[in-house]
């Protein structure tokens, strides 16, 4: 079966300048300012909630806004039809730390449920299939590095048994301010920009 | 799936017991290890909690593990105990299922801060194996365990490895505490899943694991013959009010295997004892057709084990059927939702060929495993 790339989006902490961050697409290469509302208004996207989220949501949010823009193919498939299979290095960690200052000291204990929510690893990927109602398989994998094998073999095998016909995936982490996100849609047919295998997958990260 | 995947061997640790029998006995009997406890700012509340002189974790007293990892390698010591395979081997491949890990190493400076890390902690535990492969690590809120099924049964599928060995613990810590009661999940009393007075969960803590593998094993054995997951798209916290997310996971499921709602004799829910999990998993099972089929939740005997809970129910639900027997629904006394369930009030007898198991957790993930008789 022939699995293609018809979209991708990446964001990475630009060594250069860390206030800055570099945003890619298969049209397009930004050079962005870290920072959040700055980023909320470039992508052009009418999503209020994106200013609850914490740290590693927005920009798993922002990543998929700016794949979608560049080609979307999200409205070709009915919602439970979309998998979402993605994995990270650090999960929550940043949100975990934050909720901790809340009940560290027994005089100033004030624990937020609002924080506590994004104090799990999977809360991104329930952030992004809110947004863009996809209601096929899930997964979330931690793993120490990037792993295109971990993800290239489960998604082929979704794929290739139906039980999605398209799948975001990718890598999403965020810790020390910095943002690393690759995500990347996956589907069937003749319609992709480049063939799904590892070669190209680390090549967009 | 298109080989068969058996379940050869099976552990739990919980504050009932180290064994999968243990526990099993003690469920049997309607024993519920949820305990009172104080906390300096919560106040009362109802946990599982290991007694700090109940279980003496591996090696915990070296140092070279935190309290999670000992546990989580005597769950599998307990597994190898059972079947004698080369653990260090490339054919067996380890996958994990917690939810926060080492987490209760925050604000503590007994072990390096890198092993809060997921991956980190997984690697320590296979290091102590000497397995050579890459652990897998899995972290998805509630429906983690089950989840760490699902990519076992992939890897076995891909015929990459003889054996996977899936395990997953997670502790109460005070993280986890503050934030629940912060939600107002917590009960002010022992937790009563599917009961008309529930007001909440309880946490527990314990550790879960399976040795799975596509080889038949001599003894009757429980093979595990789909899984499916799906998500919500609703709410981060809240379950679906419909609970087409569960039904739609339930209905792949069954496909899967090629079963009907008809079919399953036994169902291991989610459970939680919360008002709204209960109510959404009553609906999706209306939805999937499983009204008839007797249900238990194991929440109010553990508690709310999050990352292994998925792992502990899955066992216990097998232990039911190598038994033929339905384990009680502890705590449950009148109906509770708006649709009436067939819940176990007292264990008894049954032949149960076939059977299900659901989790439904935080970012609106749901997993259902149909389990079956191994002939």
């Amino acid at each position: 079966m022939n699995l293609l790339i018809s979209s991708y989006c990446r964001i990475y902490s630009d060594s250069g300048n860390t206030e800055n961050i570099i945003i890619k697409t298969f049209d397009n290469e930004l050079i962005e300012s870290n920072d959040s509302v700055l980023l909320y208004k470039h992508s052009e996207m009418e999503y209020p909630k994106y200013f609850k989220m914490d740290q590693i949501s927005k920009f798993g949010i922002l990543a998929a806004e700016w794949m979608f823009k560049s080609n979307n193919r999200r409205n070709n498939y009915q919602d439970t039809e979309i998998g979402v299979v993605l994995s990270s290095a650090n999960g929550s960690m940043d949100t975990d730390l934050e909720f901790n200052k809340t009940i560290e000291s027994k005089d100033n204990f004030f624990p937020s449920p609002a924080i506590f929510v994004y104090t799990l690893s999977n809360i991104v990927m329930g952030e992004l299939c809110i947004r863009y109602k996809m209601k096929g398989e899930n997964a979330f994998f931690i793993s120490e590095k990037f792993n295109a094998d971990l993800l290239m073999d489960y998604i082929t095998d979704l794929l290739v048994k139906k039980k999605s016909e398209a799948i975001l995936t990718g890598w999403i982490d965020y810790i020390n301010g910095k943002p690393d996100v690759l995500l990347i849609f996956v589907e069937k047919g003749v319609e992709g920009k480049m063939n799904f295998n590892k070669k190209n997958i680390e090549l967009l990260y | 799936m298109k080989d068969p995947i058996y379940i050869i061997a099976d552990n739990i640790i919980s504050p009932l017991g180290n064994t999968t029998q243990e526990n099993f006995l003690h469920i049997s009997d309607g024993k519920s290890s949820i305990q009172e406890y104080q906390h300096p700012q919560i106040g009362k509340y109802f946990a599982s909690c290991f007694a700090s002189d109940q279980y003496h974790f591996t090696d915990y007293s070296s140092k070279a593990f935190t309290p999670i990892e000992a546990l989580i390698i005597d769950s599998i010591q307990q597994l190898l105990s059972q079947i004698s395979i080369q653990v260090g081997s490339r054919e067996v491949l380890f996958v994990f299922s917690t939810t926060k890990g080492n987490i209760n190493l925050l604000g503590h400076d007994t072990f390096d801060k890198s092993r809060m890390r997921l991956s980190v902690m997984a690697k320590t535990i296979t290091e102590y194996f000497n397995n050579p492969n890459e652990p897998v690590v899995v972290s998805n809120a509630c429906i983690s365990g089950l989840q760490a099924i699902q990519y076992a049964c992939f890897a076995l599928s891909q015929e990459k490895y003889k054996y996977v060995i899936v395990s997953g613990a997670d502790m109460v810590s005070d993280f986890v505490l503050a934030g629940f009661n912060s939600f107002q999940a917590l009960s002010p009393f022992p937790c009563t899943p599917f009961d008309k007075n529930r007001a909440g969960l309880s946490l527990g803590e314990g550790a879960g694991s399976l040795l799975l593998s596509t080889e038949l094993p001599l003894a009757e054995c429980i093979e595990i013959a789909s899984i499916a997951s799906s998500n919500d798209a609703n709410h981060l916290s809240g379950p679906s009010r419909t609970g087409e997310g569960l039904s739609n996971a339930i209905h792949n499921a069954l496909h899967l295997s090629g079963n009907k709602g008809e079919d399953i004799d036994l169902i291991s829910s989610h459970g939680t004892a919360t008002i709204y999990n209960d109510e959404m998993e009553s609906l999706a099972f209306q939805t999937a057709g499983l009204l008839s089929a007797p249900v238990h939740s194991i929440k109010g005997n553990l508690g709310h084990t999050l990352g292994a809970a998925g792992l502990i129910e899955t066992v216990l639900l097998a232990a039911c059927m190598r038994n033929n027997q339905l384990l009680p629904s502890y705590g449950y006394k009148e109906q509770g939702t708006s649709v009436n369930l067939n819940i176990i009030k007292e264990s008894k007898k049954a032949t149960i060929r076939k059977a299900l198991k659901t989790a439904s957790g935080f970012g609106g993930g749901n997993t259902a495993v149909v389990l079956k008789k191994a002939i």
